[in-house]
């Protein structure tokens, strides 16, 4: 029984062992079934971590857990409850699944790519900077880089001065004009004076803007007839102001007058009233067969004559009908008019160009005094040709001579210096040499003997002479053949010839300009001093022993100098502001008078 | 016969002491100075003559290096300060004006890749092919340098290095391309780009967050140390060596390329060099640019040093002598006056930038005589004879032999290409600049 028992319980143990290995196997198989052996995260310990391991697997329901739309439900369809689960259904049909992250390669040429892009972006600040560079025609090195440190407050100090004792002395006795003006100001004006001074102000603009506007339609007219008409009028009327102030004010007439010689210098000196603009150039081509062109280049011409003319005739035009001798001596012996000076009179005037003419006339029959010489025996040579270090004002200056006796001297000294030397004649034989030389040969290729006897005596026969003997053109032209006293060399000159430049270099595109390149000196004996050392300056400098940092970004920031510190813009004081009214105003007046 | 003379006080030309200056009055005439151009033609011979007669670019020649010289490092303000690195770990020291050595301690154990200065002068740095960062104290004597001041391990091989302008900040390349910090002994961020080795680093002094790389896959990198990382990378045909940055142009480099070319690039256009710089005869080993950015020096290993012109394609200057080897390392000081350059056969030497400059002081005639004669020369630069006579430079026969090949296989492969060309479609094969020849491709 006891074994029974023992083996019951025996029984009974392997029994539930097996049940429940079983149902473990059964639980097992069964949660294969499911297919989700993740488990779900359980937090163990409170953690700030956040990790993808921690994650839930979106697939794996939990029955127990509470979602959103089961609390909705709860909610029911009651009316104050709608909105809210109107909502919710919204937000459920918006969600959306997250797109893959990019591939770790894909991602990392696209965060290169922009970097590149960016780094592209910075690196266009320094182009300003590498293009002057690299165009610069002398850079000097180490490049001054400003820096940009403030002054310490020692050195700002420095900047202002303290006054010796003498200057302080001298500021005591003298007081600054400055100051004075600056008390004059000092009184205020009421507010009625600035009211005032305000309208009159606004008057005033009103006024010239109005008058602009004017000037600028009358100016747009295009009938001539008008503007002609306007401008004798204007002259008519400064006339009339003018002798009015002859009488009233004889000083601002005296100014006046003067801005009118003023007019006429200024005419006098351009070119535009003397028909050589263009204009006036194609004009002329016309005029030859156009009657109205002529006019109009006859009154240009005019306008010129009017304004060049002395004031003083215009001046009296009303007593022009008196005759010309009368207000010459009327002005001159008018001393009480003190703006009518020392004018000489015609008569003055034609004795002295009398005189000159025939001082002129004495010079001229003087210089002209006959000189014989053998034109064969000198070459004459234009002394632009001449390349001797001699200047053409001391070799062939006529100043030289003054009397035909001393020329006769020389001449005679020259001649027994040059006794012997026939110049021209030894010059004529080189040339003919030279051309002789330079005429080409006929060349003779018989060969002696050969199908013929050969031997002293023996003659060539015709036909082999006209076979074999090649005849060259006789008398090719020359370059120097009509040209006289030139002989010109037309075979190259190797020895020249191998210091020539045969090809254009790099940076220029015409010969033109190589030449004139090469032809402008850069020597000091050549250019003056300070040219000199502008065309010689090297395009890179150092100095030995410094060293030459590479470029930084302090380069880049702009120079703030002391000296533009130091400039402040003065302040116009009231004296003047007024000088500068009066002068834009004499300015003013003055462009009407040329009007 | 009467003869009339201006006649002038003597007074108002003559000076009573020697400090009286006057300006001598002078006829400009043309007419006085004839056949200008002829006599400046004879000066500007003259003067180019001479430029050769006084061509003596060697200065002198800095011996102690028991092993070939691997890297130089040029001090930011102390012109007679230079270091050198050789291929046995020694560091020495070196003052120029006196040509002696201040220093020399064994710094690393295997090859000294690259040595930079901290932005002040007073430390530099040095790595080494024992995978080692270390940081050194600048001194007078060989006390100073026993201990360096701070030694980083690196966890990869690091070849080259290369520190900000400004900030304590140095890159470092290798496996990858590091950041670091003075102060800290980790990286403070690491660029990598599907490379296997990096061979030399460089940062722009200019805009100086950028710096570039070259690697074994034949590829210059563009970095932007701030937060993107590497921006570009450009394939060439062949390897890249070294480059060097424009120091006055923020968007230039130039990179010295195992074809015997160098090429200078602008990073904003990396897809095809702005210009191809001919002349070496073998693989350019190392590049600097002069301070003024109108120049730069190349070493090759055709044991010749070459200048160019950063917008000329052929060489101004060569400088060789028959002890030098090849050159490992070069370096344009920075007063625009002196190259520097070290060689296989464990010589530092030091060359004149201008062949016939004269050093010392130059009184004001002189100086100007000297522009003058400069100024002539470029004037009539394209005069034959002149040409000639400038350009002409005494190379040694392997060059002069090495330079004949090289015409003979361009030549044939011109010849080669244009009879493809004829007897072919056309348009079939196209014609490709000089400049796009050497370029694979750009990738972003």
């Amino acid at each position: 029984m006891v074994m029974s028992t023992d083996y019951l319980e025996e029984l009974d143990d392997t029994e539930k062992d097996v049940s429940e290995s079983h149902s473990k196997l059964l639980e097992a198989v069964s949660q294969l079934d499911k297919g989700q052996r993740v488990k779900k995260a359980e937090r163990s310990e409170p953690t700030l971590e956040v990790s993808e391991f921690h994650l839930v697997k979106s697939g794996i329901c939990d029955r127990d857990a509470v979602h959103v739309h089961d609390l909705a439900k709860t909610l029911g369809q009651k009316s104050h409850h709608h909105e809210i689960t109107k909502n919710l259904q919204a937000i459920k049909r918006k969600i959306q699944v997250l797109p893959k992250p990019l591939e770790k390669p894909a991602a990392d040429r696209i965060k290169r790519i922009v970097g590149f892009k960016n780094t592209k972006q910075e690196l266009k600040k320094w182009n300003a900077i590498i293009t002057k560079n690299r165009t610069a025609e002398s850079l000097h090195f180490p490049l001054k880089q400003s820096s940009i440190k403030l002054d310490s407050s020692t050195e700002f100090v420095k900047r202002f001065r303290l006054q010796s004792d003498l200057e302080k002395e001298l500021a005591a006795l003298e007081p600054q004009k400055d100051n004075i003006e600056e008390k004059s100001d000092e009184f205020s004006l009421t507010l009625k004076e600035i009211i005032m001074k305000r309208k009159e102000a606004a008057r005033i603009r009103a006024q010239q803007s109005y008058r602009e506007a004017k000037a600028h339609r009358q100016n747009k007219i295009k009938s001539k007839k008008f503007h002609r008409v306007q401008r004798k009028e204007k002259i008519k009327l400064q006339l009339k102001e003018f002798e009015e102030l002859q009488k009233t004010n004889p000083e601002a007439a005296l100014e006046k007058l003067d801005q009118l010689d003023k007019t006429r210098a200024e005419e006098r000196m351009t070119l535009r009233h003397k028909n050589t603009g263009r204009w006036a150039k194609s004009k002329q081509i016309r005029a030859k067969y156009d009657k109205e062109t002529r006019k109009e280049l006859a009154q240009q011409l005019s306008v010129g004559r009017e304004l060049t003319q002395k004031f003083k005739k215009s001046n009296d035009s009303e007593e022009e009908d008196v005759g010309d001798d009368t207000p010459m001596q009327f002005l001159t012996s008018d001393k009480e008019n003190p703006w009518i000076g020392n004018v000489k009179t015609e008569s003055e005037i034609d004795q002295f160009v009398k005189s000159y003419r025939k001082y002129w006339d004495d010079q001229n029959k003087k210089s002209n005094a006959k000189v014989e010489i053998d034109p064969n025996k000198y070459i004459n040579i234009k002394p632009k040709h001449l390349n001797t270090d001699l200047p053409i004002d001391i070799t062939g200056g006529d100043d030289v001579l003054d009397d035909s006796e001393d020329e006769e001297k020389r001449r005679n000294v020259v001649s027994e210096a040059f006794a012997d030397d026939d110049v021209v004649e030894e010059f004529r034989k080189e040339k003919e040499e030279e051309v002789k030389k330079a005429q080409p040969k006929d060349i003779d290729l018989t060969l002696p003997g050969w199908g013929n006897w050969g031997g002293k005596n023996i003659k060539v026969s015709k036909r082999k002479k006209r076979r074999f003997i090649l005849k060259m053109p006789k008398d090719l032209p020359r370059r120097d053949e009509n040209k006289g006293d030139v002989i010109i060399f037309e075979e190259d000159n190797p020895k020249i010839k191998e210091h020539q430049v045969n090809e254009l270099p790099y940076p220029f595109s015409s010969v033109k300009d190589y030449e004139a390149s090469i032809r402008m000196p850069i020597g000091r004996n050549f250019v003056s001093e300070n040219s000199h050392r502008k065309l010689i300056e090297p395009s890179v400098k150092t100095h030995m022993g410094k060293v030459i940092e590479p470029m930084n970004e302090d380069i880049l920031v702009k120079k703030n100098d002391k000296e533009n510190r130091k400039f402040i813009p003065k302040r116009i004081n009231k004296k003047q502001k007024i000088k500068r009214i009066k002068t834009i105003e004499r300015i003013k007046t003055n462009k009407q008078a040329i009007k | 016969m009467k003869v009339k003379v201006l006649t002038r006080n003597p007074d108002e030309y003559l000076r009573e002491t020697k400090r009286d200056i006057y300006k001598v009055p002078r006829n400009y005439d043309p007419a006085l100075h004839p056949f200008e151009s002829a006599r400046e033609y004879t000066r500007a011979l003259n003067s180019v003559k001479l430029e050769k007669l006084f061509a003596k670019p060697f200065v002198g020649s800095l011996e102690g290096h028991k092993d070939g010289v691997s890297c130089l490092c040029k001090h930011p303000s102390q012109l007679s300060t230079i270091l050198s690195g050789a291929f046995d770990g020694e560091i020495r020291i070196w003052n120029l004006t006196h040509r002696m050595c201040i220093s020399n301690f064994l710094a690393h154990d295997g090859i000294i890749r690259g040595i930079v200065f901290s932005q002040s002068g007073e430390n530099f740095i040095s790595v080494g092919d024992d995978k080692t960062i270390k940081t050194w104290k600048l001194g007078n004597s060989s006390l100073s340098q026993e201990e360096p001041i701070n030694t980083v391990i690196s966890k990869t091989i690091i070849t080259g290095i290369s520190h900000h302008r400004t900030q304590p900040i140095f890159a470092t390349c290798g496996e990858v391309c590091q950041l670091w910090e003075e102060t800290r002994n980790e990286p403070i961020q690491t660029f990598k780009w599907g490379v296997d080795s990096l061979y030399d680093i460089k940062y722009n002094p200019v805009q100086s967050n950028l710096f570039a790389a070259c690697g074994s896959d034949r590829s210059i990198i563009l970095y932007d140390a701030r937060e993107t990382g590497p921006l570009q990378k450009v394939f060439m045909k062949l390897r890249t060596n070294k480059l060097s940055w424009n120091p006055m142009e923020a968007v230039t480099f130039t990179c010295a390329n195992e074809d015997y070319n160098l090429y200078t690039y602008d990073i904003r256009k990396l897809k095809t060099p702005v210009n191809v710089h001919m002349d070496h005869v073998e693989a350019v080993i190392d590049v600097d640019y002069s301070p003024t950015g109108k120049e730069f020096v190349s070493g090759s290993y055709d044991r010749s040093i070459r200048i160019f012109e950063v917008n000329k394609g052929h060489s101004r200057e060569v400088y060789h002598t028959k002890r030098m080897h090849r050159l490992t390392c070069i370096g344009w000081s920075l007063d625009n006056k002196f190259v520097i350059s070290g060689s296989d056969e464990m010589n530092i030497r030091l060359w004149k930038a201008r062949a016939s400059e004269k050093l010392g002081v130059l009184r004001p005639r002189e100086r100007t005589a000297l522009y003058y004669s400069e100024a002539l020369k470029e004037k009539f630069a394209a005069h034959p004879q002149i040409k000639r006579i400038s350009r002409h430079r005494q190379v040694p026969k392997y060059i002069y032999n090495a330079k004949a090949e090289l015409r003979t296989i361009r030549e044939k492969m011109n010849r080669k290409e244009a009879n493809r060309r004829a007897h072919s479609k056309k348009g079939a094969v196209p014609f490709v600049s000089e400049r796009k020849k050497h370029v694979v491709r750009q990738e972003v």
